[in-house]
């Protein structure tokens, strides 16, 4: 009961600090620019709120703080209105939202691919806020038991569930993996030092950034393919129909275990300092296409595939900051540039923030409820306006488009590198889209291998030569069996229905 | 319907092109800081910016552009373009000098214009809580106990953590086997984690884990200890022969003017004199004040190399 | 499809190849383990193996395409789509010399006008009111420093 009346007591407070109509106008600016920095190509959360951040100085730091955590959060809602919209995603997070978010749109069901974003993507902050308030020291703890050899395993485990991404030929699917990786080695070899593939250029040595690369083969790629129908080049037609603004009851049903599946593995990646958002997307994506009932949906707009990533990707946003307030340990890049802004202020991110300032600690953990609840209602309301822009002539969205995706990759490091290959990549995804070769699983390749690659050095580098290392630690072994677990699982399913089919 | 509007529209764009030429028209510089943004070089210049614009030290505007990638270089290449250019100013942090030595880049520190030095870091040597390491000279016994064996955490290959523990490992004898991070969060979770036994940290990095009792810090790479942290003594008192300063600077292009240099330089001290730089920025970081301008400046990014060369020589990893 | 899969295998296996060539020159074993060459040597052999695979499955496929009615308008497809990708090149190049928002509304106005049967006031208006509200928000407000040519903005 002491911990409970605890909680109580922690939350009243907070919510005393969160409801000053202060706090309430500066939480709804910064989520309110969340979405719009999200929606844009380019612009992420860390770029967001490093821009503002010293331009909050001068208020409370509470109210800052509320206000830049809005923004970080807020990102990871309005990202993926592009996503869906245009295909181009607008935060790293949300870049597998456009696998099946785009073509839901493109079947006239945009309306319900962005209420399903709003609902999951609320789902999933909340249900990280939740966990935040009840338990974040705990978690905290757990998540320092993950060392090198853990995220190693963990990414190998992400990568095996990953199979069944490879889409109508597998051959091709194994391809663009190896395409994916291939290209993920280009530039330092951040483990040893060593510079690879890169012929002596200052531009390769920065290596091949994935988010260009998502946008060009999205984005761009997509644009070129409708081009292809342009035979006349007559005025275009408005291709993409509207049919319901709302998920049907069908879409409920079909997401419900969705959104709770990405909302928990989204929240526990989050909480771990070496993955964040990104790969928490990922492996919430990863997830949904193995469990899914209608796999033959996927990649074609399997509404829960849209559902576990956006639960994910918020839930993991609220996860971050669980090693961040109470280790002092940043879990992500914008939770990096939030404890920056923490010590600024002369606070001390760590066990003694609570203790300390606990105005501050539990004003931000309820402002994330009202964020929330503010962010849901924005997203909700807005959705005829977004769903505007598919009814702008075809004529003038196409070249749209196509600046957004220029000036979003330039944004990305203010250099023209980025843009070259986000061209590149454009032309390679209509020649993927063309002859079928998926593009996600390059762009998975592209994420997950630098990761993979990087922690395994590392744990090699810890074991001193003992590679017996990824085996030896319970927590390893466990996620190498799930993955092991994982490949075979679909030859188990297929061996039961063939043995309950021989019974009958 | 949609487009009757257009006339209407091309007007009001028309009024458009006016007011963002008038934009235009003002003296600005151009911060460019070769790293990404939320780190610590964006940080600072953001805060230099912030300090000259709160104070009005000058008319003259500025925007701050991350050039990320490359190690430093991508942006480091930009500023060199820019040659003879006077409104280009650009961070430097020991990275930059220490990645073309390990081959990773062409561009060296040495050759931009120096500006000034506007603030200082250090590294401490820190223990988890629960480490049977009381002490520099627990450490040392450790390391030589089982050579090479110890293992030791900091941030990226070939730059300061490594260089400070083949610094550290010249003073005591002894050899220890590093392992890189991507940045300081990582760094902290691992040492906290038990997976490394000691780490290398910026005070700002881990005085929140000190403070809340889960790590300890053994000792500071200064001359002295420092101001801020009175309970730590500095390598040098210890007995071990190890200094390690960390630069924070501005520069400008290759052959900057002498007025602009003269004009900059004058900037730079006011604003690092300036309330906002010293309590909101370096308080709030954890940095030490320290403002070295022109020909000083170049000689310690001298002295720096210089150093650099000889630890990654030794260390094997000297690739110029 | 056949005919394009084993094109893609080819280019495929020949991409492979040349990717092995490049990563054997990299330290395929460290004092640690598999080193900086293990990966790309491993990534570039699955390449070369799956061109193989999709190589043999399809020329284990029926020959068919005779049956198939051709396009006509195929040329004209691939023309428009060659046409916007160029534009977009052309755009980023121009980007460095002329500055962004000029060659933002160059391109904008070509598209509009070639997608687009507007009069010509109206698609230089729209042009003009696209590339001015990307300069004034990205430029001005978020403050990204966006390409500058020859004519300052």
């Amino acid at each position: 009961m002491g911990i409970l009346s605890d909680l109580f007591q922690h939350m009243g407070l907070g919510f005393s600090v969160a409801l000053t109509p202060v706090n309430l106008l500066f939480c709804f600016i910064g989520v309110t620019l969340g979405t719009i920095i999200g929606a844009l190509p380019g612009l992420g959360s860390v770029t967001g709120v490093a821009i503002l951040l010293p331009l909050t100085f001068g208020m409370d730091p509470t109210t800052a703080i509320i206000m830049l955590a809005g923004i970080y959060y807020g990102v990871m809602y309005g990202g993926t209105i592009s996503s869906i919209l245009l295909n181009t995603p607008g935060d790293a997070a949300v870049v597998v939202s456009a696998i099946e978010g785009y073509p839901m749109a493109r079947q006239g069901r945009a309306g319900a691919a962005f209420s399903m974003n709003a609902l999951a993507s609320f789902a999933g902050g909340t249900f990280g806020t939740i966990m935040l308030t009840a338990a974040a020291p705990a978690f905290a703890h757990a998540a320092l038991r993950f060392g090198p050899p853990e995220y190693f395993s963990l990414m190998i485990l992400g990568m095996a569930s990953l199979i069944g991404l490879a889409g109508s030929n597998p051959i091709k699917g194994l391809i663009m993996t190896a395409f994916g990786f291939l290209l993920a080695t280009v530039g330092v070899d951040a483990g040893r030092g060593v510079l690879r593939f890169t012929y002596d250029s200052v531009y390769m040595m920065t290596g091949i950034n994935f988010l260009p690369v998502a946008i060009g083969m999205f984005g761009m790629g997509e644009v070129l393919y409708q081009m292809e129908d342009v035979v006349d080049l007559d005025i275009l037609k408005t291709k993409i129909r509207l049919k319901t603004l709302l998920p049907t009851m069908a879409d409920w049903v079909r997401s419900r275990m969705a959104i709770v599946r990405g909302s928990i593995i989204g929240f526990l990646v989050g909480v771990l300092p070496g993955a964040g958002a990104t790969i928490a997307s990922f492996l919430a994506y990863a997830t949904e296409v193995k469990m899914t009932k209608h796999p033959e949906d996927i990649g074609k707009g399997a509404i829960e595939g849209l559902a576990a990533p956006e639960a994910a990707n918020n839930a993991a946003a609220a996860g971050a900051l669980v090693p961040m307030m109470t280790l002092g340990v940043p879990g992500s890049g914008t939770t990096a540039v939030l404890l920056g802004a923490f010590m600024m202020y002369g606070l001390q991110p760590g066990p003694l923030l609570f203790k300390d300032h606990p105005k501050l600690a539990w004003g931000l953990i309820a402002s994330m409820y009202i964020g929330n609840v503010m962010l849901v209602i924005l997203n909700t309301v807005f959705i005829p306006v977004f769903v505007c822009v598919l009814k702008m002539p075809q004529a003038i969205l196409m070249p749209l488009i196509l600046v957004l995706t220029v000036v979003g990759s330039y944004t990305l490091g203010n250099n023209m590198m980025d843009v070259g290959v986000m061209v590149i990549f454009g032309v390679i995804g209509y020649i993927a889209k063309k002859f079928n070769y998926p593009a996600a699983p390059l762009i998975l390749g592209l994420v997950l291998g630098p990761i993979t690659e990087v922690n395994f050095v590392r744990s090699a580098s810890l074991a001193q030569g003992d590679l017996t290392i990824f085996f030896t630690r319970p927590l390893s072994l466990a996620l190498l069996l799930g993955a092991l677990l994982s490949l075979v699982f679909p030859l188990i399913k297929i061996l039961f229905v063939r043995i309950r089919g021989l019974r009958r | 319907m949609y487009f009757k509007k257009g006339f209407r529209t091309g007007l009001i764009s028309l009024a458009m092109v006016l007011v963002f030429a008038g934009f235009a028209c003002a003296e600005t510089i151009e911060f460019v800081v070769p790293w990404s943004a939320g780190g610590g070089s964006d940080t600072m210049a953001r805060f230099l910016v912030k300090s000259i614009r709160d104070n009005k030290l000058t008319d003259a505007d500025f925007v701050v552009a991350n050039k990320p990638g490359g190690n430093g270089q991508i942006g480091s290449a930009y500023v060199v373009n820019k040659k003879g250019r006077d409104n280009v100013w650009m961070t430097l942090s020991s990275g930059q000098i220490s990645v073309p030595l390990a081959g990773l880049g062409k561009i060296k520190a040495t050759d931009f214009t120096a500006l000034a030095q506007i603030a200082g870091d250090v590294n401490l040597l820190v223990v988890s809580k629960d480490s049977p390491f009381k002490s520099v000279a627990d450490v040392a016994k450790a390391a030589k106990a089982n050579p090479g064996k110890l293992n030791v955490g900091g941030s990226a290959t070939a730059a300061e953590d490594h260089i400070c523990t083949y610094l550290l490992g010249k003073a005591t004898g002894t050899k220890m086997n590093y392992t890189a991070f991507s940045g300081g969060g990582e760094v902290m979770s691992n040492l906290l984690g038990g997976h490394i036994d000691v780490a290398w940290a910026n005070p700002n990095e881990c005085i929140g884990q000190v403070k809340g009792g889960l790590a300890r810090m053994l000792a500071v790479t200064t001359e002295d200890r420092l101001a801020l942290l009175p309970d730590v003594p500095s390598f040098k008192e210890l007995g071990y022969n190890m200094v390690f300063w960390q630069v924070r600077g501005v520069h400008g292009p290759p052959n900057m003017s002498k007025e602009s240099i003269a004009w900059s330089v004058d900037l730079l001290k006011k604003a690092t004199e300036t309330d906002t730089w010293q309590k909101e920025y370096l308080t709030g970081k954890v940095l030490t004040s320290r403002f070295i301008p022109g020909a000083d400046y170049t000689k310690v990014i001298k002295e720096n190399e210089e150093m650099f060369r000889e630890a990654l020589g030794s260390m094997g990893l000297l690739k110029e | 499809m056949r005919r394009a899969d084993i094109a893609g295998g080819l280019i495929t296996i020949l991409f492979g190849i040349f990717a092995i060539s490049q990563a054997a020159q990299i330290d395929y074993w460290w004092k640690f383990g598999p080193g900086p060459g293990f990966l790309p040597l491993w990534a570039s052999i699955v390449m070369v193996f799956g061109g193989c695979l999709l190589l043999i499955q399809a020329l284990r496929k029926p020959k068919q395409d005779k049956h198939r009615p051709k396009d006509p308008q195929q040329i004209k497809r691939i023309g428009n789509v060659a046409a916007v990708a160029g534009l977009t090149v052309l755009t980023a190049v121009g980007m460095v010399y002329l500055g962004f928002s000029i060659a933002i509304f160059l391109f904008v106005a070509l598209m509009i006008h070639m997608l687009g049967k507007y009069r010509w006031y109206i698609t230089l208006s729209m042009a003009l009111f696209i590339s001015l509200a990307f300069y004034i928000s990205f430029a001005k407000w978020l403050q990204v420093p966006l390409p500058e040519g020859i004519f300052g903005f």
